[in-house]
């Protein structure tokens, strides 16, 4: 298992290198909006801290989709072990990634 | 295929949250039941495997792109159960931090993606592969290719009953876009499962213990 998460975790790093060279084409949801003449129906009721995958404050573009990824990825892993521990109502204190989550 | 607010009506958006409030309710049952520890490292990190690769958007055809969602492929690694829990996780934090897909039209996003696209999608590769005996490359190939057709399918019918296009030619058009990324999906997921094919007696599916 630990070997298994080790390589899942080196094919991650993989895909956020190449996360900043992604396609900026519309995505097959998008592209129908546009024939349908909807697309600007689409708004943002609330206005998320990283948006577009790219953080605000770092001006390279490349970068700043690595680092959104880099946070994505930290935050997707964190709530889901907090979320399964909760539920399995186990003693979080003995995670040490939740130990530092919470002392934020 | 994430749906941003704005393109669903106060009826779609209420209904589709019930689903899948019900949904996760009945999921996080099922999970805190079977979940066994060690598994939980291994949640994480597929997660995070499923959000970094819905970041890479690939160019198809007319100037549209698509990317992987990885809900068959969560499901065959974790059992359905687990895996529309991940993905549920994972369409939050897309929602609530990246703007990818809307607020209201979260609960839209988990049916489509999560409880169409991984967990239903799960069971037609369960169902495959009484049909195809040991050709699992071929049935995770094809539940893939469903999996994002079927969900293109529901943000269709979520569209139309919300009056943003005819249902037929709406249809016609994610239906026809979403099969080619489905094609893709289909080849990841196969290519990934060979992959890890070496380490099969860790796999729910290889060893039929599934969440």
């Amino acid at each position: 298992m630990k070997k298994m998460i080790i390589i899942f975790f080196i094919i991650i790093l993989l895909i956020l290198l190449i996360a900043p060279f992604a396609s900026t084409f519309p995505d097959g949801l998008e592209k129908v909006a546009e024939l349908f003449n909807f697309s600007d129906s689409s708004k943002n009721i609330i206005s998320p801290l990283i948006p577009d995958y790219s953080i605000p404050i770092i001006k390279n573009e490349l970068f700043s989709t690595f680092f959104a990824g880099i946070i994505g990825i930290i935050l997707t892993y964190l709530l889901i072990v907090l979320f399964s521990k909760i539920i399995k109502n186990q003693d979080i204190q003995t995670h040490p990634f939740l130990l530092f989550l919470i002392s934020l | 295929m994430h749906i941003p607010d704005g393109y669903l009506d106060t009826k779609t958006i209420l209904s589709t949250w019930i689903i899948s409030i019900s949904f996760l309710t009945i999921g996080i049952k099922r999970v805190k039941e079977k979940l066994k520890d060690k598994t939980i490292p291994l949640m994480g990190v597929l997660g995070a495997l499923i959000f970094a690769s819905q970041m890479v958007n690939f160019p198809i055809i007319y100037g549209t792109s698509g990317h992987f969602l990885g809900g068959v492929l969560l499901g065959i690694i974790l059992g359905p159960f687990a895996g529309l829990i991940i993905m549920i996780i994972v369409l939050i934090l897309q929602s609530l931090i990246f703007g990818d897909g809307g607020v209201l039209t979260l609960g839209a996003n988990i049916l489509n993606i999560g409880i169409i696209g991984t967990f239903l999608s799960t069971y037609i590769y369960y169902g495959l592969n009484k049909i195809f005996k040991n050709k699992i490359y071929l049935t995770a190939f094809i539940a893939s290719w469903f999996s994002v057709i079927l969900s293109s399918v529901f943000c269709s019918f979520e569209l139309s009953i919300s009056k943003m296009f005819p249902l037929s030619l709406g249809l016609i058009s994610m239906v026809g876009i979403h099969s080619i990324i489905g094609f893709f999906e289909g080849l990841i997921t196969s290519i990934v499962l060979v992959f890890i094919y070496k380490n099969k007696k860790e796999l729910s599916i290889f060893t039929g213990i599934n969440l």
